[in-house]
């Protein structure tokens, strides 16, 4: 009975990309933080470039997303945010290689997923 | 008729061999090159012979470990580690090609639950699908299994662990992860539901554990072989000084006692660390091409990751929990002797690893008090279900250790418990 009363919470929480009826006024926002990041000191760097990554996933832009929590995580070794949103924005991506029956984009975003949790162990241990 | 009984009886009984096989079948379905195939597999192999080497030297070091053991404080000393286990039973006991061919079956079975129903989980972590395979092998063994029904009944009880851990424990994680995208696949997970439950009680969720700043420099304990290495080897010691120099120095020709203890302690780390190494070696090929197959067959399914998916939600409530785990794990080794059981030395690598997803999983529930009180419990509770285990594991062979991951230590009893008896009728 459990698993039936969660079904349907299960529905509700669902991961789709967002719908953008915004874009050009994420885009405007893009535009802006990426000119904040070209002028970016330590101290704001990563807060830029976790926004970038949140921007561009709104704006259904998948790669570039990953491309910023990408930078984000090789310049600062923490745990937080862009490792959770690298994760399911890898997942994503597996699902889309799937359905569009990409076999080696499969094991890439399955070993990008891999090295991610690697990352969050080393992480947490002190060792990154 | 001959050449295939002689491949039968003179190939497949070699696990090598046979886990070659699997991972040369799993190249081909990707139709990967020829030299891709022919490295595969021979990686494959050779991560099996390291295994067996790395089983080896923990054996040699828990026979010296349990005699001066049993000399020094009269009674019997369990080592847990699911890796010793695993080591002894495809070596010592020869399951090694049963093993092998279990996991592959959990794996088919795994697939087939998630294709036609709708736990769509799919377990992705090859090491804990192996423990499984191991436990599900010695156990339909032990109950008079044989064979093929051996490996499909093996296969079909491990299948449904992959799927119904992942589903048990999804309620919480999504509560954690705020996604219904991703599952956990770690093999601790009634350990997980027990600890929530406690924190539920107990704690507070108002008050998370990732409201204050923890004190860094616990971290080298975290570091899965010094973590073993500083409990295992000043037990040895201490255990060595107890059992007295005249009785320990028998092991150890013209060296110090003490020093022969310090040297055995350290070995029996060299041996986690050489078997895993093997058991990474084995499955790089292996689970790559099963991940493949699998998410093609069922599109829709949900991953089920290892347990440091979590780590990032609550890195505070990872590093209590494994205190916590700790804790609870030395407080159980001295209670359960004073019970009539053996006596379970604390794993540190169950401990970090099924302590920190605890943690995270407790903190969920019943915030940082919660955290501290229900990861204490799951110490003693991962520590008690193992004890259960060891009178059997002894008469089946094992040499002084006992398994950890309690989902395979609750997939061994159910096989005890329940197989049996019903096996004994026939």
């Amino acid at each position: 009975m459990v698993f039936f009363k969660k079904r349907k919470k299960e529905k509700k929480i669902t991961n789709e990309l967002p719908k953008a009826p915004n874009k050009e006024d994420l885009m405007i926002e893009i535009e802006k933080a990426e000119k904040l990041l070209e002028n970016a000191n330590e101290n704001n760097k990563i807060e830029i470039l976790n926004q970038l990554g949140k921007l561009y996933f709104e704006a259904g832009e998948i790669d570039q997303a990953i491309n910023y929590y990408e930078l984000s995580i090789s310049e600062n070794k923490t745990i937080g945010q862009a490792n959770n949103e690298l994760l399911k924005l890898y997942n994503i991506k597996r699902k889309e290689a799937i359905d569009q029956k990409r076999d080696s984009d499969v094991q890439l975003y399955l070993k990008k997923i891999d090295e991610l949790l690697k990352l969050s162990k080393d992480i947490i241990r002190g060792k990154a | 008729m001959s050449v295939i009984n002689f491949f039968i009886e003179n190939i497949l009984t070699q696990a090598a061999v046979t886990i070659g096989l699997i991972a040369l079948i799993g190249l081909l379905l990707q139709k990967k090159s020829f030299s891709e195939i022919t490295s595969g597999t021979f990686k494959t192999m050779l991560g099996f012979l390291v295994l067996s080497a790395g089983s080896g030297i923990i054996v040699s070091s828990l026979t010296y470990f349990g005699q001066i053991f049993s000399k020094a404080f009269g009674l019997q000393g369990i080592v847990p580690s699911i890796e010793a286990i695993n080591g002894q039973a495809m070596n010592d006991l020869n399951l090694g090609s049963e093993i092998a061919l279990t996991f592959l079956f959990i794996f088919i079975f795994n697939i087939l639950i998630a294709r036609f129903t709708r736990w769509k989980y799919i377990f992705l972590t090859g090491q804990a699908i192996l423990w499984m395979a191991t436990m599900t092998t010695v156990f339909g063994v032990n109950a008079g299994l044989k064979g093929f029904p051996l490996i499909l009944i093996g296969g079909l009880v491990g299948g449904i662990f992959a799927v119904a851990m992942p589903a048990i424990a999804q309620p919480i994680v999504r509560k954690i992860t705020g996604s219904d995208d991703i599952a956990l696949g770690h093999f601790c997970t009634i350990g997980y539901i027990f600890t929530a439950g406690v924190s539920k009680l107990v704690g507070d969720k108002s008050k998370s554990t990732e409201d204050f700043k923890f004190p860094k420099g616990l971290e080298f304990l975290s570091d899965s072989y010094v973590g073993v290495g500083l409990v295992m080897i000043p037990l040895y010691i201490i255990t060595a000084a107890f059992a007295g120099e005249e009785f320990a120095s028998q092991f150890s020709d013209n060296l110090n006692y003490l020093v022969f203890a310090f040297i055995q302690g350290f070995q029996f780390v060299v041996g986690v660390y050489v078997l895993l190494s093997g058991v990474r070696l084995l499955l790089a090929e292996i689970v790559p091409a099963f991940r493949g197959i699998a998410l093609k067959i069922v599109p829709d399914s949900k991953p089920a990751l290892d347990c440091p998916v979590l780590f990032p939600y609550a890195p505070n409530a990872v590093t209590l929990g494994f205190i916590g785990t700790t804790i609870g794990s030395v407080i159980a080794m001295f209670a359960l002797p004073l019970c009539g059981l053996p006596m379970i030395l604390p794993g540190m690598l169950t401990n970090f690893f099924a302590g920190g997803s605890a943690g995270v999983f407790a903190n969920a529930v019943g915030g940082r008090r919660g955290t501290i009180i229900s990861t204490i419990a799951h110490g003693i509770f991962i520590t008690l279900l193992p004890a259960l285990l060891v009178p059997i594991l002894n008469s089946i062979g094992f040499v002084n250790t006992t398994a950890t991951d309690v989902d395979t230590v609750m997939a061994a009893l159910l096989y005890h418990w329940i197989f049996n008896p019903i096996l004994q009728l026939f």
